[in-house]
């Protein structure tokens, strides 16, 4: 009896018709990403070389309108309130971790349940919608916040902190002009100048101080972790070089790497905490001072009569947009959080409390650790986020970016150029720079914001 | 599995395929209507006119529906039916911009918001151009149709001219939908806006003790002080006028524009000595340091506006139109400075609470402060018609399209229309209800001053500092120093975009011009043609390459290198 | 799988196929084509009209006057083609330079050769030598009224040649603070002349004007553009809209050079020819100033009536 034998199949040829399948399938899906994602963003890289005025008019420029941005004062000062937002938000993202974790401790399953779906709801609403919301609670008659301020009196409170006696002013003056000297009519004041009179000869200012900050942070795993980011102490050296100035950069940077390798070769019995700790500590003290110095120098006078105009004071622009959100409990965020904190075992819960480890280190030597995937991934796109978004500015402020033209972050004045003055090709140019100076961030967080698996 | 649970199982079996019918039954209901509507159009017997807009106040729609059910009605034998498409503001643009390109676009469409209805070559592309048609007489205005009152009935001229061309019947001689740079009308305006002071005439009266509107500045000042020692619904200080960014944007530099309304005659200022002062002569002037925030007009032109802020609402600077009409609404502000297409709204929201009264903006009386500087308005004769619309090229029902036009600007129509929603008439001998007669267009006062705008990132930097200098923020002095190191340090990037502007119009009438010889060499001369090429020279002709502006940086700018950024070459 | 795959791909080639052959064209359809094109031009389509001429081109006789056009099309629609390419340009010019040599008789050949002087003047801008391309398109528009002094393109080529002129100066003295009036004297000189030589061009009223406005603004000399400007209004103002400006430019000048009459006349002009104008109000008191009767504006009339209709529906 003939042995029928099925006839041999090439590996390919058996799986030609899966495949062949598979990607009619998902020819949709590409030729959808193709024509509405790559084909705009190609026109965006194009029209980026070119003066292109969004009608007919087309002509090459060739590399002019890059060279003009990074000429364009007006464009580079955008990204100072892009700075100062960066600094809010990496403050901003932490209720939402912290609800997170509260949410994740609820012992009722059910109640944890019902928190999910009330995080969810606001979700439904469009993000228009939140933000003239928004801007009707920042109307200076009519609107809540004044209300509530008024309300709890803390009205009064901001008004004293404005006064230019005794308030915000005052210390900023102090700390500018009297702070380094005696000053007899104040002595308790001068006393208390004394540390910031060696902080300015030691560090040359608060900006100073926390530059040492971060060089201790970076130097606290050693010589040879220092090695491996050498990047970084790159820029720690050239930001010294204007910061500490030519005389202090070296004993600083030798200083900040001496300790570090001095905990490292355990010499120093405080652990690496201790030293992180050190930078942190540092690096607050620091921030605080400059913000003080910085930021409220003169009275905004805007507290007296309870109805200061949020958006339409040039000195409360900025902290408006910081405020806006408040209490910054992020829907996504928070179930991002969540659902990277139920994937915690409970065997290590157990151990912890076996331990007696208490909720605080428990957040910061277990939770936070073990979410810090979620947490990069939420910083890539809070950063992605602040940098090129302007829909929150637009409609609170308009165009221009609201008085003194405060708000204008990148993302509003590539808006402006293309849409109000119809320089589209030049805004495409802006906006492949604000691309690039996104993608330079992710590749340091992907790099330094270690996920500890 | 327990008893519950098999008693569940159907049940919770069939919420999976609740989604999977919604998502059915949604795309089924979208893919019926794509086939009606495909339908609708491909019907032979059934002539369908999209006529598309954004006016989303209230009474715009209804009254448009009532003027299309007429039309409609009176031309249900031929089987055209016209159908109103309102479009939010905010996504008109993107909306009509991608109708248009892709070569589905409504019959009409309002012209003014999307990018290709603001570029002339863009309506040359994508628009009908009507010259041809204008210039025929509008059939529904025969002398049966008319609704003329008696004065005007008696006026053979006025009917000769109604009877005349189409061009000739509405007030502005269809000057708002003529497109000078490319000499060709693409669009038919449908109504005239002014902007006008609307008052709470009962708090004026609880103030003042008399309802009737200020007369002179110095009276508006005297009521607004005595406005807030009244108390809002709130309990708070009453604010006299509803402020907010767009106000000023009203109210400021139609002030501004009469304190330096002079400087129209000077030779120095006014260069073609047309007796208008352009955005570039404004600008030249300027930077040449020929007009500077230090002169007299100027100087006092700022004070004056900044008291007149100081009568605003508190914090007007972050806040828009949309606060400052409710504020206005609710009564917690007496004034409210805005336009004619607001009239509707405000009439209606505020009959039931207070009455509504509309002035003209005061002036200072002789003797009071500022009239040697101001003692003249500003002239409406320039008024341009708006809410225009153009007939897509694209359109398969343009004949019919036309002719809604027609029908919408005919005398009896437009009246109608205008007098339905609170809006004011194109079309000449039509009247207007009496509380809208205040909005009526005045002939009468000179002609504005120095025009600071379409001035690129300066224009942003000092509107910025304006706000700031008009809420109190800064002194003039600050302001003054603002303005004047923008102007140093950027005006002569400003240059470059004029330069680059009129080299850019050069080409694009290049563009009209080659189409001209083409029509002419290959289908034929025509008179069009003939009349309107040296039109379109001359415009060509006058813009002189962008050399003139070259010349003028250089003069106004000698210390700016050539190779310096931001200039174009 | 693999069927259906086979069949869609035969589908689309059968689909593709008439589009393909509907864009080679039949060569008997060559005037129809042409007519299509020329069509297309109109809608600004220049990239779609550009094949089709250059398909009636290879289609025609060199020479002929068919040939003639659709290389005058071609060259046009390489001419204004966006985004500009150098390559682009010298195809254009190119291909007027061929009308010339080879269809010097065509009516197109005239406007060839204007063509290319607009190429010169916009398009051949050379940074090393700035006037260079002016000296070019000067040639070309001189060759027009030499080689074709009664063609249509003539009128444009006078006209274009002051123009010249005028933007060699503004460079001049943009690039080295010393321009040369003297040559736009001469030039304006020759556009003055051309004129009186053809009184009744279509276009002279554009010629008019443009002298106008160069001997004002450019030359400083009132009273040669108030003279210009009397012509060119005289033979129609072309500016739709803007007469009333135009008579207030006039009548400024007018005073300004002592002719009370002329200033007089085009007051009163402005607020009864051109009421909507914005310069009516200040055209009356000008008037008065000046002692003249003052006409009443019809704007103003129509305004008192409406108030009135508005006023009776109460």
């Amino acid at each position: 009896m003939p042995v029928l034998t099925a006839r041999r199949r090439s590996p390919w040829w058996r799986h030609s018709r899966l495949w062949a399948a598979l990607y009619a399938l998902m020819l949709p899906t590409l030729v959808g990403m193709l024509v509405f994602v790559y084909w705009p963003n190609w026109q965006t890289i194009r029209y980026a070389f070119f003066r292109w005025d969004g009608a007919l008019t087309e002509e090459w420029r060739g590399g002019e309108n890059f060279t003009e941005a990074f000429a364009d004062n007006r464009f580079l000062w955008t990204f100072q309130l892009v700075g100062i937002l960066l600094i809010a938000n990496l403050i901003k993202m932490w209720p939402s971790i912290l609800v997170a974790v509260v949410i994740h401790r609820l012992r009722s399953a059910r109640w944890q349940y019902l928190y999910r779906v009330l995080f969810v709801i606001p979700m439904v609403i469009p993000a228009l919608v939140w933000l003239l919301l928004w801007k009707q609670f920042f109307d200076p008659s009519a609107g809540v916040l004044n209300g509530l301020l008024n309300a709890t009196g803390l009205m009064g409170v901001l008004h004293g902190l404005d006064s230019p006696d005794h308030g915000m002013p005052a210390v900023a003056g102090f700390l500018n002009t009297t702070g380094f000297g005696w000053d007899p009519a104040r002595p308790l004041a001068s006393w208390l100048c004394l540390p910031l009179k060696a902080v300015h000869h030691v560090f040359g200012g608060p900006w100073g101080l926390g530059l040492f900050g971060f060089a201790l942070a970076l130097a606290a795993g050693g010589w040879q972790a220092a090695r491996r980011t050498w990047p970084l102490w790159l820029a720690l050296l050239a930001t010294g070089w204007l910061v500490w100035g030519p005389w202090r950069l070296l004993p600083l940077a030798g200083l900040a790497l001496a300790l570090g390798e001095w905990r490292w070769r355990r010499l120093d019995l405080a652990g690496l905490g201790a030293l992180r700790w050190w930078a942190v500590i540092l690096a607050a003290v620091a921030l605080v001072l400059v913000l003080l110095s910085a930021v409220w120098t003169e009275p905004v006078k805007a507290f007296a009569y309870g109805t200061p105009s949020w958006l339409g004071h040039s000195k409360l622009v900025i902290p408006t947009i910081i405020f806006w959100g408040f209490p910054w409990v992020g829907t996504v965020g928070v179930l991002i959080y969540l659902a990277g904190l139920q994937n915690i075992s409970k065997d290590i819960y157990e151990a912890a409390e076996l331990d007696g480890v208490g909720p605080v280190r428990r957040l910061i030597d277990i939770e936070l650790p073990m979410i810090m995937a979620q947490v990069r991934i939420n910083l890539i796109f809070m950063t992605i986020g602040t940098l090129t978004d302007y829909g929150l500015v637009l409609v609170l402020l308009g165009p221009d970016g609201g008085p003194a033209n405060r708000g204008l972050v990148p993302g509003l004045y590539m808006y402006s150029k293309a849409f109000v003055q119809n320089e589209f090709g030049y805004a495409c140019a802006l906006g492949l720079i604000m691309a690039a100076a996104v993608l330079l961030l992710t590749m340091v967080y992907q790099r330094y914001v270690k996920v500890d698996k | 599995m327990s008893d519950q649970s098999v008693a569940d199982a159907p049940r919770f079996a069939i919420i999976p395929w609740l989604g999977v019918a919604l998502l059915v039954a949604a795309l089924g209901l979208s893919a019926l209507r794509v086939l009606s509507i495909q339908r609708e159009r491909s019907d032979p017997g059934r002539k369908v006119v999209r006529i598309a807009h954004w006016q989303l106040e209230q009474g715009y729609r209804e009254a448009l529906q009532t003027v299309i059910d007429d039309y409609n009605r009176l031309h249900a034998a031929d089987g055209v039916v016209v159908q109103q498409v309102p479009v939010t503001e905010k996504i008109y643009s993107a909306w009509l911009n991608t109708q248009l390109v892709a070569d589905e676009p409504p019959e009409l469409a309002q012209v003014g918001r999307a990018r290709l209805t603001t570029v002339a070559e863009s309506m040359a592309k994508f628009f009908v151009p009507l010259g041809d048609e204008v210039a025929k007489p509008n059939p529904y205005n025969r002398s049966d149709l008319l609704d003329l009152s008696a004065e005007n009935r008696a006026d053979p001229a006025l009917v000769a001219l109604l009877q005349g061309p189409w061009v000739s019947t509405l007030i502005d001689g269809m000057r708002g939908g003529y497109r000078e740079e490319i000499q060709e009308f693409y669009s038919i305006p449908t109504t005239v806006t002014t902007v006008r002071l609307f008052y709470n005439a009962d708090l004026l009266r609880q103030a003042t003790g008399s309802s009737a509107a200020p007369r002179s500045l110095g009276a508006l000042f005297d009521a607004c002080a005595k406005l807030r020692t009244l108390r809002d619904p709130a309990g708070q200080p009453l604010t006299p006028i509803s402020g907010s960014s767009y106000t000023v944007d009203m109210l400021i530099p139609r002030y501004l524009s009469l304190f330096t309304a002079s400087m129209r005659l000077r030779p120095e200022i006014d260069s073609d000595r047309d007796g208008r002062l352009v955005q570039m002569e404004s600008w030249a002037a300027v930077h040449a340091g020929t007009v500077t925030f230090d002169d007299p007009r100027m100087v006092e032109g700022y004070r004056f506006a900044r008291e007149l802020c100081s009568n605003f609402t508190e914090g007007f600077a972050g806040m828009e139109r949309d606060q400052a009409v409710f504020n206005f609404i609710q009564g917690r502000a007496a004034m409210l400075a805005t336009g004619s297409w607001d009239a509707g709204t405000l009439f209606r929201q505020a009959e039931a609470r207070f009455t509504v009264g509309v002035c003209d903006f005061p002036l200072p009386a002789p003797g009071e402060r500022w009239h040697d500087l101001v003692n003249q308005r500003a002239n409406e004769a320039r008024t341009n018609g708006g809410v225009s619309f153009g007939i897509c090229k694209a359109s398969l029902q343009r004949e019919w399209a036309i002719d809604f036009m027609r029908y919408l600007t005919s005398q009896a129509v437009n009246q109608r229309f205008n007098q339905a929603n609170d809006w004011l008439p194109v079309t000449i001998g039509a009247s207007t209800s009496a509380r809208m007669r205040p909005f009526l267009p005045d002939p009468r006062g000179i002609a504005p001053g120095l025009d600071l705008s379409k001035g690129g990132d300066i224009e942003s930097t000092l509107n910025g500092a304006r706000l700031t200098f008009l809420s109190g923020e800064t002194t003039y002095d600050q302001f003054r120093t603002t303005a004047t190191r923008t102007l140093a340090d950027e005006g002569h990037r400003l240059w470059g975009r004029f330069y680059q502007e009129n080299r850019d119009g050069v080409r694009n009438l290049e563009r009209a011009l080659a189409v001209q010889s083409v029509r002419r060499l290959m289908l034929g001369a025509d008179a069009d043609v003939a009349s309107k090429r040296p039109r379109v020279l001359l415009q060509q002709m006058l813009l002189h390459g962008g050399e003139l502006n070259r010349l003028r940086w250089r003069v106004l700018f000698p210390a700016v290198r050539a190779d310096d950024r931001g200039w174009p070459w | 799988m693999r069927s259906v795959v086979v069949v869609a791909v035969v589908t689309m080639l059968i689909a593709l196929a008439p589009s393909s052959s509907h864009a080679a064209g039949a060569p008997s359809d060559g005037e129809a084509r042409l007519v299509e094109a020329a069509r297309l031009v109109e809608t600004l389509g220049f990239k779609r009209a550009r094949p089709i001429f250059a398909e009636v081109r290879a289609g025609s006789p060199a020479g002929s006057a068919r040939w003639a056009q659709a290389t005058f099309g071609q060259a046009v629609c390489a001419q204004h083609i966006m985004p500009l390419e150098t390559s682009l340009i010298d195809e254009a010019a190119r291909l007027f330079q061929e009308v010339i040599d080879q269809a010097a008789q065509s009516p197109c050949a005239a406007s060839a050769c204007l063509n290319l002087g607009r190429i010169a003047e916009l398009d051949r801008r050379d940074s090393r030598q700035p006037g260079a391309h002016f000296v070019q398109a000067r040639a070309h528009y001189q060759q027009v009224l030499r080689q074709w002094p009664t063609d249509v393109a003539a009128s444009e080529a006078a006209l274009r040649l002051a123009a010249v002129a005028v933007q060699e100066h503004c460079t001049a003295m943009a690039e080295t603070a010393t321009g040369n009036p003297d040559t736009v004297r001469a030039a304006l000189t020759v556009l003055a002349e051309w004129i009186a030589a053809h009184p009744d061009d279509p276009q002279v009223a554009a010629h008019w004007h443009f002298l106008a406005d160069c001997r004002l603004q450019v030359l400083g000399d009132e009273a040669g553009a108030l003279q210009a400007y009397i012509a060119a209004d005289a033979r129609g103002l072309l500016t739709r809209g803007l007469e009333g400006q135009a008579w207030w430019r006039m009548a400024i000048l007018a005073e300004s050079t002592g002719q009370r009459d002329a200033a007089v006349r085009y007051y009163a002009r402005i607020i009864t020819d051109a009421p909507a104008s914005g310069g009516a109000f200040e055209a009356q008191a000008a008037l008065r100033r000046l002692g003249a009767p003052v006409p009443r504006s019809p704007l103003e009339d129509s305004f008192e009536r409406a108030v009135r209709a508005s006023e009776a529906r109460k």
